[in-house]
């Protein structure tokens, strides 16, 4: 019953097990981490475990936490329902950047 | 009072409660505290983020797979059920699993049978059934177009200096700037994750408020703030608005409820806060394991019935005494256990609440615990050798807080090109070259300008509160772990 287990990213059940694995395999950026074990591709995008999981790699590299590279994190930062962007008026974005050219 | 409920079913059950309250607080107090399964290993997850953000509270309501019940208000005749598919959800199936465990290696699901591809084949199709959440809606399920009110775009204006984040951060912000500014918020009115909370508290504590410096200092703070903001007429406060992605150079997607639209800023404020920082120990992902935050949404969003529940607060600092006020004043019973030791003759002194005080531990694990509850043990701070009788400690709890200090929101920000490092003393990903500064301020690409201030980039409310005279031993900061 009671299963010791620490959960490094909820959304797709990584735990700081297998994150530790996925590196001592060779993956030593954050980046390729997170698509090697899932970290931080879940529902919450990352919110709930990205800083836990580049400090844990901070410490697996010995290196200084600020020298970790943050992964690339594409919007939109919360999943969105297709009904919810088909209300959305598109152009919007284009005119404002023609305008600055 | 009681004559108007709403009752919805699930799992063929049929649930009474209160109108206005979240689906997932309702079954709470109905005692369903496990709302969903993790996708990999089947582990029961309950209320975490209530906020919308995290993975735990997603059911199937009316059909509709993924639904955040934690933001999702209960409607007379909805049916809500858990969307565990696999075979993992048995109720003997855990047991075997847990005892199993041991017998697979890390990740022996993508490392197992990879070659020949028939035999992988054949090993996907047996050990993918036992995995997942949700499924499709069957055919011929109707789904309706979610956002069409387009009611947001109109509300946003014209505004080209938006504040995102109604605390006390984005509100000093608001009061400093010149023009006119849109601040948005989540919550309904400003005030910040803290402000409701806050307010209820400093009255509650009448008189005994001078007790509580930081308390008392950040009421009065945060009233003078939304006091000069409401003196300026030119700005305006849009609630119920969550910024939900950042599209470089200076675009914003917004959203309310089901509404999206965007806008375009030449000066944005961020200053959306922080997140509850659970941290990473053994069974850190146990229902009714939560943070402070979403502790305050939970009692007074969805008004969540805390009387006669056993309560644990973990930790130091301001949300750990507003947890303690806010739950005694609603009859929980509270075990409070602070991370340092000192002055907590003083505090229950001066509060009437019984609670159980409890110094120099930290948490070791956490595991679920009977029906719906769970079990934290504890091992002591100054583990001496000599003590083994007294460096253990269990307690059971209906709900945990953990209040240590939150993790700055950086994503949106980190979306419009801001470069993000990782500051552990500031709780996670702060703008890069931000240093010591209590605000950063960077440009983009195409001349708009973006400042970080507040949680956001790691202003801590932390401090311990430390009564007089006792100043001199206080350590600045406290943390659950």
């Amino acid at each position: 019953m009671s299963n010791p287990k620490t959960i490094l990213c909820r959304c797709e059940d990584v735990t700081l097990e297998e994150f530790r694995e996925a590196f001592s395999e060779g993956f030593s950026e954050l980046e390729s981490l997170k698509r090697y074990t899932g970290t931080g591709t879940g529902f919450c995008q990352g919110k709930g475990c990205m800083s836990e999981a580049a400090a844990e790699l901070a410490v697996l590299r010995n290196i200084p936490p600020e020298k970790v590279r943050l992964t690339t994190i594409r919007p939109p930062a919360e999943p969105l329902t297709f009904g919810q962007l088909a209300s959305l008026d598109v152009p919007e974005f284009q005119p404002a950047r023609e305008e600055e050219r | 009072m009681s004559s108007d409920k709403v009752t919805f079913d699930f799992k063929g059950k049929s649930i009474s409660c209160r109108p206005g309250t979240s689906v997932a607080v309702a079954l709470w107090e109905e005692g369903v505290r496990v709302l969903s399964h993790s996708p990999k290993y089947g582990r029961p997850r309950g209320i975490s983020c209530a906020r919308g953000q995290c993975t735990s509270c997603l059911m199937r309501v009316d059909g509709v797979p993924n639904i955040r019940t934690c933001e999702t208000e209960v409607r007379d005749g909805m049916t809500v059920e858990r969307q565990d598919t696999g075979a993992f959800y048995g109720a003997g199936m855990q047991k075997i699993l847990a005892t199993a465990d041991n017998l697979f290696p890390v990740g022996f699901y993508y490392k197992w049978f990879t070659r020949p591809t028939a035999l992988n084949r054949v090993f996907l199709d047996m050990i993918r059934p036992l995995t997942g959440v949700g499924r499709i809606p069957e055919p011929g399920t109707e789904l309706k177009a979610d956002g069409l009110s387009n009611s947001l775009v109109t509300d946003l204006g014209d505004f080209s200096k938006v504040i995102v984040g109604g605390g006390p951060a984005g509100l000093a912000a608001a009061v400093e700037s010149s023009g006119p500014v849109l601040v948005l918020d989540e919550h309904h009115e400003c005030g910040g994750q803290r402000g409701t909370a806050l307010r209820e508290a400093t009255t509650a504590l009448g008189n005994r408020l001078e007790r509580f410096p930081v308390l008392a200092n950040s009421g009065r703070r945060l009233d003078g703030l939304i006091k000069d903001f409401s003196a300026r007429p030119e700005h305006t406060f849009l609630g119920g608005v969550r910024a939900v992605a950042g599209y470089p150079p200076n675009g914003l997607l917004l959203r309310r409820e089901n509404d999206l639209a965007t806008m375009n800023f030449r000066e944005l404020v961020w200053a959306a806060g922080a997140m509850d920082t659970l941290g990473l120990f053994p069974g850190n992902d146990t229902p009714g394991l939560i943070g402070p935050r979403a502790l305050y949404r939970l009692l007074l969003r969805d008004g969540l019935d805390v009387a006669g529940r056993q309560v644990l607060i973990l930790g130091n600092g301001i949300d750990s005494w507003l947890s303690a006020v806010l739950l005694a004043e609603r009859g929980a019973r509270i075990s409070l256990v602070i991370t340092e030791s000192g002055y907590h003759t003083e505090i229950s002194a001066a509060i009437d609440a019984k609670w159980q005080l409890t110094t120099g531990f930290k948490l070791a694990s956490i595991r679920p615990h009977g029906e719906g509850q769970l079990a934290a043990t504890l091992v002591s701070r100054e583990s001496s050798p000599s003590g083994p009788l007294h460096s253990h400690l269990q307690l059971e709890a209906d709900l945990a807080i953990i209040c240590g200090q939150g993790k700055p929101t950086f994503d949106i920000p980190f979306q419009l090109g801001i470069d993000m490092s990782l500051q552990q003393d500031r709780g996670g990903f702060i703008p890069t070259g931000a240093g010591e500064s209590s605000v950063f301020s960077g440009r983009l690409p195409d001349g708009a300008t973006v400042a970080v201030v507040g949680e956001a980039i790691g202003e801590t409310v932390m401090e311990p509160i430390v009564p007089p005279g006792k100043q001199k031993n206080g350590h600045p900061e406290g943390s659950a772990q």
